[in-house]
């Protein structure tokens, strides 16, 4: 069995793109990996980072805007448009029942039911 | 220890684990060396997060390797092939197989048309060794198009120019008196020979032949990248431009996040996966017959001029020019729709 991490950043990542430009506003790719990084998704590299922005402003969710450097080339920021904040909502609600879907099958809930009623018990 | 950098086993059974994995996974598929490393990384990650065995993780290692090979296979086809789909390997084996088959087609309606010996001279000689090279050389620059080679693409495609060139004057000045004569069956067999050839090359070995050296620093990366994303993914100067000077931006913050960048041919294929792909495609097939077009424009000038009705080679050159035009209007057409 492999450790699925990894995988899982890879599917989510476009979810947590939007919802990081979202709530910081926009933002370059070097520093929304730093972001990712510091959330604790690590398995996200400029490989997967910057063809999954890429996808994004061609699908038009995110508008793409070249800020001058002070050496070379500039940077290329990244902000959400209206079609990227209602994507983002849909994917929001998508994830959250989606969350709880797997949290029951899991197990986790009753787990978490279990112990509140071990604690209840403890009082 | 396995050859993949860093990686330091705990226990002696991961290590022999990743020793056999390696060996099965290079001998017997060849895989590029980053899915090698990728692999073992990833191995190495599980079994340090994870706490148990290679083994028990991950299963027998001839098993595992064979797996990894059959992603990256995939992987691997993706990463080479252009907006239509094909590596350079078949773009070329492909292109020399329809000139083949163009070329014994012509030798059968010269049969049909003026008998069954086709007579040869120095000027008639030259015309074809002119037609073979420039053939070549417009099938290699196909290929190296979509190699990524930018450069050589133009090299080439100006060597084919120079040939018709070069053979166009040198027919003007030799003599046309007959040398000998051939039947048109012998040139069929030839061009048949020449397609039965190009259907049966390898498209690996093919590649091999117009894959560039291996970027060995991140300006040779990014030039690669760049003649990449404009040859094989059909991007225009400007938006490779972009996606360059976003890695070349992302490196000079982090220069060692280079390695992270991963394979070049992966990393582009990625970038062009995108929904503007198809418009590309369409774009690229309409450049693609735009060419043709002109090419049976100015081959058939003095035919399609002369307008003679009665003349079945008139009626051929604008069937194929008539072709031509659909073949350019229907991807534009496409395009503008998409």
């Amino acid at each position: 069995m492999t450790m699925p991490q990894a995988a899982w950043a890879r599917a989510v990542l476009t979810l947590c793109l939007l919802g990081v430009l979202d709530a910081e506003g926009p933002s370059y790719g070097y520093a929304l990996l730093g972001r990712l990084h510091a959330a604790g998704l690590d398995a996200v590299k400029p490989a997967t980072l910057y063809p999954a922005l890429t996808r994004l402003a061609e699908e038009g969710a995110v508008d793409v805007r070249w800020q001058a450097g002070e050496q070379g080339p500039g940077r290329k920021y990244y902000a959400l448009t209206a079609e990227g904040r209602h994507r983002l909502a849909e994917q929001r609600a998508a994830w959250a029942e989606f969350h709880a879907t797997v949290t029951e099958l899991a197990g986790a809930a009753k787990e978490t039911e279990a112990q509140a009623e071990e604690e209840g018990e403890g009082t | 220890m396995t050859t993949a950098a860093g990686i330091r086993w705990q226990r002696k059974a991961d290590e022999e684990w990743a020793a056999a994995f390696e060996f099965h996974l290079v001998m017997r598929h060849l895989p590029p060396r980053e899915v090698t490393e990728r692999a073992l990384a990833e191995v190495h990650e599980a079994v340090t997060a994870a706490g148990g065995s290679a083994r028990d993780l991950f299963g027998d290692p001839a098993a595992y390797a064979d797996a990894v090979a059959a992603e990256a296979t995939d992987e691997k086809h993706a990463a080479k092939a252009g907006v239509d789909g094909v590596t350079a390997g078949e773009r070329f084996a492909h292109t020399l197989l329809v000139a083949a088959l163009i070329g014994g087609g012509l030798a059968a309606l010269h049969w049909f048309q003026d008998g069954l010996w086709l007579a040869f001279s120095w000027v008639s000689l030259t015309a074809l060794a002119t037609v073979v090279t420039a053939v070549l050389l417009v099938c290699g620059a196909v290929a190296l198009r979509t190699a990524g080679r930018v450069r050589a693409v133009w090299a080439s495609l100006g060597a084919a120019a120079a040939a018709v060139a070069g053979g166009s004057f040198v027919m003007s000045v030799l003599p046309g008196q007959r040398l000998f004569a051939l039947p048109a069956p012998l040139l069929m067999a030839a061009c048949a020979a020449l397609a039965a050839g190009a259907h049966r090359l390898s498209a690996d070995t093919v590649d091999a032949w117009f894959d560039p050296p291996r970027p060995r620093n991140a300006e040779a990366w990014l030039r690669r990248l760049e003649g990449l994303l404009r040859g094989r993914h059909g991007m225009s100067r400007k938006e490779a431009y972009e996606h360059v000077a976003e890695a070349r931006s992302h490196v000079r913050e982090d220069p060692q996040a280079l390695v992270d960048f991963g394979d070049v041919e992966t990393y582009a294929a990625g970038l062009a996966a995108g929904p503007r792909r198809t418009r590309r495609a369409e774009r690229r097939k309409a450049l693609g017959a735009a060419g043709f077009a002109l090419a049976v424009g100015v081959a058939g000038f003095d035919r399609l001029r002369a307008a003679d009705l009665t003349s079945f080679w008139f009626w051929l050159t604008a069937a194929a020019l008539g072709f031509a035009v659909v073949e350019v209007v229907r991807p534009l057409r496409g395009a503008v729709r998409s």
